[in-house]
């Protein structure tokens, strides 16, 4: 941010002369300053700065397009140290045209949240309005398609306010795995079974190839990185949603906690991961009804709860 | 020790040497006693020259030693009770001796388990006398035994008497056939070659099982054969020529084979790179991996593939918030909940509390961090009680099936004992038995013999599972403990 800050004051300093020319002009002058604060960034514009960048407008020319600009919402004044700075306020949304003041505060505070949105309470504190009015305000600014109301994923009730035109950031509608505020399991069980899919075909694939005769090499060929299987998901048409990267790292991911993929980091530095079986066979617990007890910790030959009076165990046993 | 571990020692004395030689180990159990002390709290119950036999018997299994405290003027007896649960892996032992030399070898050995200590001569003629076979088979039968010493399966001990050692240096020597002194070079089997061969065992299985290549695991077979015997969690430097001249298969590709197990997630093998290609074995990487498996497989089946997520899950991450553990997991926020809790109350899952520290006004405002992590020690510690209670529970169904139907498996047996002798004598044939099986026992009785057995093997072949992640939970144990 800050290189291009001041790439954008250099390339400013260095435009000067042929802009001098033009920027007599109202309208380019307007222009100019506005184009002057915009690459200031966060920084903000002195007044010191804007005569050293535009040495060619008077003073009463300054005043009046600052002010202009002022109140067209394109900048904003700041107070830093106790000098002015002027801001950029952003792409100006369009602010409704018969909005009142009121209106036109907790619309400037839902605009200033961006695509994280704004929750009411936090708009209630900030523009210090009663919670009906504010109801109210919020109301009628939704019906003038001016914001629109956003249901967050983190808690089912809190439902966020941002601009009608904003897409929510992934914080609020969950990513890929949400849609319309709904957890998609059933979707994250497909992709891991696609996924799995692949790897266990490109192991047999790579086990199974005869021409390749070295080991370590059949080896190194049943790994597959996560651009790989995306590819292969998005051929496959599974996937409605447009998935990134990590996306798919995260399905893999899943995999691996599912004990059947393992991943490694390849000599690139790119996580691999591979199809992969359980270290031992079965597992021993399972064979005996006491492997899936719920109350073996109280199971003792004084107590009343034992194996020979076990219903499970006398099934088990039976002869 | 765990009142499981207890009643599972109970169990197998009462099944190997009777319910007498139980009760009156059975007060050892809860700390060493001279005989005296023991033989007033059996008072009534066992005569004193009773409690001196079974001590004896004990002691020549080695599932008593003899102790003689500094302090006192008396001998006390302590159980051992390592001792006593390794009886359920003989049919193990017998069988790694059995595909590695042979049946003579088996035989050897299942004398010698038989015996609990003894000199060479009297394992010898005990197996010939046991088996049948003639005597000219002596010399055939010592060369097999002394062979089983130096390939270190048996190993000198010293008799049960206090104060006497084997020399390290002679433990693995054997006797000559006329030596003076034979009958009293007594000899035991050594646990710890058999527990090495078990564990190779596993973890072949588990390389075959990840690289679906029966090479690697002939590969891996001879790595581990050429491991120096120590419980050291990582093993000696083994050179790559040693094992290109000791490998049968695959010498071709062996570097190869050997980076693959190397580059591998599951670490097994370390690789030093130079002029001198040297490879070892990580011993203790290599059991944590097998106990994870062990753990993986428990919790999902104990309480599902989701829960089975998010325990490994936790895991590989160390400390996770719920909040976390959800996105890593991806299962719906309630459902994470369900589960988290669900294991939390089984003790899987351990919380750690955050707490954010108080305002300056005094009250807390801030909420708490809620950290889930594993407590990995705590966690085996209770798998071990669990699946000794299983093994219990296993045993007190054989036992009670045995007592249920006495008379008819005592009848068996009999007859059983009877048709050996015959077949021995070659006196009758086939039919003669299948008529006088017929005649003894009716067809329902003959059902229910089957059912009985076919009840006895589910329970043995269950209890020797079983014991296998006794096994490699133990050896988790050690190779923690050793590195603290």
């Amino acid at each position: 941010m800050s290189a291009a800050v001041k790439r954008g004051h250099r390339d400013d300093l260095a435009d000067v002369a042929p802009a001098a020319k033009k920027a007599r002009d109202p309208e380019t002058a307007e222009q100019r300053v506005l184009e002057i604060i915009k690459c200031s960034g966060n920084k903000g514009v002195s007044d010191e700065d804007l005569i050293r960048a535009c040495p060619v407008l008077t003073i009463e020319e300054r005043v009046d397009v600052v002010n202009k600009l002022i109140t067209s919402n394109a900048i904003t004044l700041h107070k830093v140290k106790d000098t002015l700075r002027y801001k950029y306020k952003g792409p100006t949304a369009s602010t409704p045209g018969d909005a009142n003041t009121e209106e036109l505060v907790v619309f400037n505070l839902i605009r200033d949240s961006g695509r994280k949105g704004i929750w009411i309470r936090d708009v209630r504190i900030k523009s210090n309005l009663g919670l009906p009015r504010l109801k109210k305000i919020l109301k009628s600014l939704e019906t003038k398609k001016a914001i629109k109301a956003v249901k967050s994923v983190a808690a089912a009730r809190k439902i966020v306010y941002m601009l009608f035109d904003l897409e929510p950031d992934s914080s609020i509608t969950g990513g890929a795995w949400y849609s319309n505020q709904e957890f998609e399991s059933e979707f994250i069980e497909i992709l891991t079974k696609q996924s799995y899919k692949f790897l266990e075909a490109k192991k047999s694939k790579a086990l199974k190839n005869t021409s390749i005769r070295s080991p370590l090499v059949k080896y190194n060929t049943s790994y597959a990185t996560a651009d790989r299987v995306l590819e292969f998901i998005s051929k496959t048409g599974v996937s409605k949603v447009r998935l990134t990267v990590e996306d798919m790292i995260s399905i893999l991911d899943l995999l691996v906690y599912d004990g059947l993929a393992a991943k490694r980091i390849n000599s690139e530095g790119k996580i691999e991961y591979r199809s992969t079986k359980t270290l031992l066979s079965r597992n021993a617990v399972s064979f005996l009804p006491c492997g899936s007890c719920p109350v073996i910790k109280r199971c003792s030959d004084a107590n009343q709860l034992n194996c020979l009076n076990c219903k499970h165990m006398k099934i088990w046993t039976t002869i | 020790m765990s009142a499981d571990y207890c009643r599972i020692c109970t169990s197998i004395l009462r099944d190997y040497f009777g319910q007498d030689v139980s009760e009156i180990a059975k007060p050892l159990q809860w700390g060493q006693k001279s005989l005296i002390t023991l033989s007033t709290m059996l008072d009534g119950k066992y005569p004193r020259h009773l409690v001196q036999e079974t001590l004896i018997v004990l002691l020549q299994f080695n599932f008593v030693s003899a102790i003689c405290n500094v302090h006192s003027v008396q001998i006390e007896y302590k159980l051992n009770m390592e001792n006593i649960l390794m009886i359920l892996r003989y049919p193990k032992y017998l069988s790694i001796i059995k595909r590695k030399f042979g049946n003579q070898y088996e035989e050897l050995v299942e004398t010698l388990l038989c015996l609990g200590r003894a000199s060479l001569s009297k394992i010898v003629s005990e197996c010939i006398k046991s088996q049948n076979k003639p005597d000219d088979l002596y010399n055939n039968y010592w060369e097999k035994a002394t062979e089983l010493i130096r390939n270190e399966y048996f190993k000198r001990t010293p008799t049960y008497v206090v104060w006497t050692e084997v020399k390290q240096n002679k433990l693995f020597t054997p006797p000559t056939k006329n030596q003076k002194d034979e009958k009293k070079m007594l000899f035991t089997l050594n646990y710890n070659k058999f527990h090495q061969d078990m564990r190779n065992k596993i973890i072949i299985d588990a390389v075959v099982r990840t690289f679906d290549d029966t090479i690697v695991g002939e590969v891996m077979s001879t790595i581990l054969n050429q491991c120096a015997d120590s419980n050291a969690p990582v093993s000696n430097p083994i050179s790559l020529q040693l094992i290109r001249s000791n490998l049968s298969v695959g010498h071709n590709y062996l570097l190869e084979y050997i980076t693959m197990i190397e580059e591998d997630p599951t670490k097994f093998l370390c690789k030093s790179y130079g002029t001198m290609c040297n490879i070892t074995v990580n011993f203790k990487q290599i059991i944590n991996c097998l106990n994870d498996s062990i753990m993986d497989q428990v919790v999902s089946y104990k309480f599902g593939e989701s829960s089975a997520r998010l325990f490994r899950a936790t895991r590989s991450n160390k400390l996770l918030e719920l909040e976390r553990l959800q996105q890593t997991a991806l299962i719906p926020d309630r459902e994470t909940k369900t589960l988290t809790s669900e294991l939390f109350m089984n003790n899987y899952l351990q919380v750690q509390e955050l707490r954010k520290p108080n305002t300056r006004l005094g009250r807390n405002d801030g909420k708490s961090f809620y950290l889930y992590h594993l407590n990995e020690r705590q966690l085996h510690q209770e798998l071990t009680e669990e699946i000794l209670k299983m093994i219990g529970n296993c045993m007190m169904w054989k036992f009670k099936t045995c007592e249920d139907n006495k008379r008819l498996l005592k009848n068996k047996a009999r007859f059983d004992g009877m048709v050996q002798g015959l077949q021995d004598k070659q006196e009758a044939d086939n039919d003669f038995f299948e008529e006088a099986m017929d005649n003894l026992f009716s067809p329902s009785e003959r059902i229910l013999l089957d059912s009985i057995n076919r009840l006895l093997r589910k329970c043995q072949l269950n209890i020797m599972r079983l014991d296998v992640c006794l096994f490699l939970f133990h050896s988790y144990k050690r190779y923690n403990e050793t590195i603290r």
